[in-house]
């Protein structure tokens, strides 16, 4: 499902006196299917963007339109856009509010029209697809789970409506890093599923062996906008707009410092063995 | 209820205490506005000291437009239930009389000017600022043995909870209604029904928030001792003197009026 932002700007309401914009004039096409990584320091407007988005703000100026339809629209559905987006915020483990995981994952299917069978199974894909043991937990206390079991609750609270729009906002803060592998995969799946994907993360790492397209914002402003390997080749701009770089690719940098010579510039790990490989083959 | 807004207009200049002080004097005049012309008197002087704030009218309008719904509930009880006498409809227990449109016309209007005066106030002083001042002018009370200094504590953490809170229950909000919860909905029986997923997990963070404090004030080494009282100059500008006698007089003239 794509998604189509035209000269958005966003200010919020405390800020309207002294003109402060949170977005300005923001100009964004992602198409059905895309992973897009979204970059930039804290403060420079990425969840604002994200928010708006999934409709969860009102722009000031400017039309978002998913899947071809202005969703700010009077009388567009919103109850569709709440079906096909799902959301993913900073903390999820803080929206957990009911006495079981089982109720607690299903609310976002509460108004979908689902029989009682239906709607069990797809609560049961949703926790089995974060790692649970469906029969184990459903009855369980949400609140009684660890931090990072509790997050995973929640995301399966979001996953479970099936959206075709995914944004996650930092999900991984905070979380043990095998928590983060498992979750960056689970996250990589669906997108093979077809699901657009739309991430908000620090970390380089990851959003280079995951990521189709990475966009930088600086300030409310679209600065960088490409795929990994260009985006993360400008090192001025990496380090003038502080989003790091991929361990991968500072290895290479200094491999070739030392006189190793690599065809392209290596973003993964993966690339980088690949590279390493060859390049020992070909000159031993 | 707003937040503190940056700014360097006359009143964030003025010193907490000073607002604090007009603050009152202005509260009681609304309480005691019941004529046209006292209510034309608070309208210029709500108008004078939001220009003078510099807080934009659009602000200042979304902030009461928010509600609405409470102030129309306030009017129409107070149009239907009033004495039948004199009046222009009557029906069973309802009565419709010019002294109810009035009454509840009152009632409307100075809980707006309550509103946009404390919206003013809490716009142009910090946080910060303002418990200073309630710890200034609470100093009176050490007579009657109680410690100004916990008490203006426990205010200050009460006022730097709001925007913490307030900020907390809008991504709670948002997530819920990300999921479906059915806030945006017109119907009142399902906006009820969403209450308890944001009530909740507000409350949790409330507590989970006041947890964290009360571990990182004990790990720093609060203990209950006499706070180390404010060495509070008194440096009277001006302006101050202006505000109090000026906030003074609307109250006094909405005594007479
Ligand atoms: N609820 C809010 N009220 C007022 N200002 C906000 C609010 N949320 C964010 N901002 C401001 O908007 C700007 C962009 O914030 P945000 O989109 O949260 O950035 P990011 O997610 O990239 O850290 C920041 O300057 C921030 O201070
Ligand atoms: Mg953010």
């Amino acid at each position: 499902m794509s998604i189509e932002l035209n000269q958005i700007s966003f200010c919020y309401a405390s800020h309207t006196s002294y003109g402060e914009y949170a977005l300005r004039e923001v100009e964004l096409f992602i198409g059905d299917g895309e992973f897009v990584g979204i970059m930039g320091h804290t403060g420079c407007g990425k969840t604002t963007l994200a928010q708006i988005v999934a409709g969860l703000l009102p722009p000031f100026a400017g039309t978002v339109k998913i899947d071809g339809y202005d969703i700010n629209k009077k009388g567009y559905d919103r109850k569709l856009l709440r079906k096909k987006v799902g959301f993913v915020f900073q903390y999820p483990e803080h929206q957990l509010f009911e006495t079981t995981v089982e109720r607690e994952v299903a609310f976002g299917l509460k108004y979908g029209g689902l029989s009682w069978n239906e709607r069990m199974e797809r609560v049961k894909d949703a926790l089995e697809c974060m790692g649970f043991a469906f029969e184990r937990v459903r009855k369980e206390s949400p609140m009684s789970f660890s931090g990072g079991e509790k997050r995973r609750i929640a995301i399966a609270g979001v996953l479970v409506s099936d959206p075709d729009i995914l944004i996650l906002d930092e999900p991984t803060a905070g979380l043990d890093a095998k928590s983060r592998s498992s979750l960056h995969k689970i996250i990589a799946k669906l997108n093979q599923r077809g699901a657009t994907v739309l991430w908000i993360s620090h970390d380089a790492d990851s959003l280079c062996k995951y990521a189709d397209r990475i966009i930088v914002l600086e300030k409310g402003k679209i600065v960088m906008d490409g795929p990994p390997r260009e985006v993360f080749a400008d090192q001025t701009k990496t380090e003038q707009y502080q989003i790091g770089t991929s361990q991968a690719r500072v290895i290479s940098e200094m491999l070739q410092k030392r006189g190793f010579k690599f065809e392209r510039k290596p973003i993964t790990y993966q690339e980088l063995l690949d590279d390493l490989c060859n390049y020992f083959k070909k000159g031993g | 209820m707003g937040q503190y807004m940056p700014g360097n207009s006359v009143f964030h200049k003025m010193r907490g205490t000073t607002k604090l002080i007009c603050f009152f004097w202005i509260l009681t005049a609304v309480l005691l506005t019941d004529s046209a012309a006292g209510f034309f008197l608070l309208f210029l002087t709500a108008g004078a000291s939001i220009a003078l704030a510099g807080i934009g009218l659009r602000n200042m309008g979304k902030t009461i437009a928010r509600l609405k719904v409470f102030f129309s509930v306030i009017f129409l009880m107070n149009l239907f239930f009033f004495s039948p006498e004199q009046a222009w409809w009557s029906c069973w227990i309802f009565h419709i009389s010019p002294a109810g449109f009035e009454q509840g016309a009152g009632v409307v209007m100075r809980v707006v000017f309550l509103l946009v005066f404390s919206r003013i106030l809490i716009a142009t002083t910090t946080p910060v600022e303002l418990t200073g001042a309630l710890e200034i002018l609470l100093l009176p009370l050490g007579v009657f043995g109680i410690s100004t200094g916990e008490l203006a504590m426990i205010l200050s953490v009460a006022v730097q909870f709001i925007p913490i809170l307030s900020k907390e229950a809008d991504q709670i909000r948002k997530a819920q209604i990300a999921r479906g919860a059915k806030f945006e909905s017109g119907h009142l029986r399902d906006r009820a029904k969403s209450v308890l997923p944001v009530v909740i997990p507000v409350f949790l963070a409330a507590f989970r928030r006041a947890d964290e404090l009360a571990l990182a004030m004990e790990a720093r080494g609060y203990r209950k001792t006499k706070a180390q009282r404010k060495q509070c100059k008194f440096r009277v500008h001006v302006r101050d003197v202006q505000a109090v006698v000026l906030s003074c007089a609307v109250c006094i003239t909405q005594i007479l009026l």
